[in-house]
C-alpha cells in the first residue's frame, strides 16, 4: 500500500490531461506576470491569516528571480524554484506538443516516476524544507511574508 | 474602522481557508496522497483541479465560496492595515506637531 502510494505517478497524471496541463500553464503564467509586474497575485490565506508562510510561499517570486538570472535571490526565496520551473516547463510541453511526442513524453515521465518515486520524494522533501525553514530560520520566513 | 476591517477580513479568510481545506480533503480522497500534497503546496493547482472536477464531485459552490472569501478577506485585511497604518502615522504627525509647537513657544518665551 505504502509502496503503491509512493511510486504512483503524479506529474504524469497531471500531464496526461491536455486541458488540465493547458489551464495550469496559463494560470502559472498569469500569476508569474502579475507578481513580476508588482501586482498582487493569488492571495495566500495561510500567510494573511496566520502570519506564517505556507509551503509554496515565495515560489512565484523565486521563479521570477530565476528567470531574471538572479540565482542567489531565487534560491534564498525558495530552494525548490528550479525544480518547480522544470515541472512547469514539462506541463507546458504536455499542453502544447502534438499528440504523438506528447504521449511519448508522458510515458517517459510515468516510467521514471514508477521506478524512482521521485515526485513523491521531492514533495516530502519540500514539506520538510518548509518545516525546517519555519522552525530554524524564522528571519527567512519573516522575509517571505514581507515583515 | 481600520481594526473592524481587519477583523472582518480575518473572518472571511478563515472561512476561505475552511473552504480550501474541504477541497483539499476531496483531492486527498479522490487522487491520493501525492496529488494531495501537491494541492497543499500549490493552492492554484488545487483550485484548477477543483474546477476541472467540480461537476463530478459537486463542489462548485465550495470553490466559488473559496475564491470570493479569500479575495474579499485579503482585500479587507489590506485596506484595514493601510487605514490603521495611516491613522498611526497621523497620530505620530500630530504628536510631532504638538512637540514642535511646544519647542517654538519655549524659544519665544
Amino acid at each position: 500500500m505504502f509502496r503503491h502510494q509512493l511510486f504512483a505517478p503524479i506529474m504524469a497524471s497531471v500531464m496526461r490531461k491536455r486541458t488540465e496541463a493547458f489551464v495550469i500553464t496559463g494560470v502559472a503564467a498569469a500569476q508569474g506576470l502579475l507578481v513580476a509586474s508588482g501586482l498582487p497575485g493569488w492571495p495566500c490565506p495561510v500567510r494573511h491569516l496566520l502570519g506564517i508562510p505556507c509551503p509554496g510561499c515565495g515560489l512565484t517570486r523565486a521563479v521570477a528571480a530565476l528567470l531574471h538570472g538572479e540565482w542567489h535571490t531565487s534560491l534564498a526565496l525558495h530552494a525548490f524554484a528550479p525544480l518547480f520551473l522544470i515541472a512547469l516547463a514539462l506541463i507546458a510541453l504536455a499542453a502544447m506538443l502534438p499528440e504523438r511526442p506528447r504521449r511519448s513524453l508522458v510515458y517517459t515521465i510515468e516510467t521514471i516516476e514508477h521506478r524512482t518515486g521521485i515526485t513523491m520524494l521531492l514533495l516530502v522533501c519540500l514539506m520538510l524544507y518548509w518545516l525546517i525553514r519555519l522552525l530554524f530560520f524564522p528571519e527567512t520566513a519573516a522575509r517571505l511574508i514581507g515583515r | 474602522m481600520g481594526y473592524a476591517l481587519i477583523g472582518l477580513g480575518c473572518l472571511l479568510l478563515l472561512i476561505g481557508i475552511i473552504c480550501q481545506l474541504m477541497v483539499l480533503v476531496k483531492l486527498f480522497q479522490t487522487e491520493g496522497a501525492g496529488k494531495g500534497i501537491l494541492g497543499l503546496i500549490c493552492a492554484l493547482y488545487l483550485l484548477i483541479w477543483g474546477f476541472m472536477n467540480a461537476s463530478r464531485l459537486n463542489i462548485m459552490k465550495l470553490l466559488i465560496g473559496w475564491i470570493v472569501f479569500v479575495i474579499l478577506g485579503a482585500g479587507l485585511l489590506g485596506a484595514g492595515a493601510a487605514m490603521t497604518g495611516m491613522s498611526m502615522q497621523q497620530m505620530n504627525m500630530n504628536s510631532n506637531t504638538s512637540s514642535l509647537t511646544r519647542q517654538i513657544n519655549h524659544h519665544l518665551a
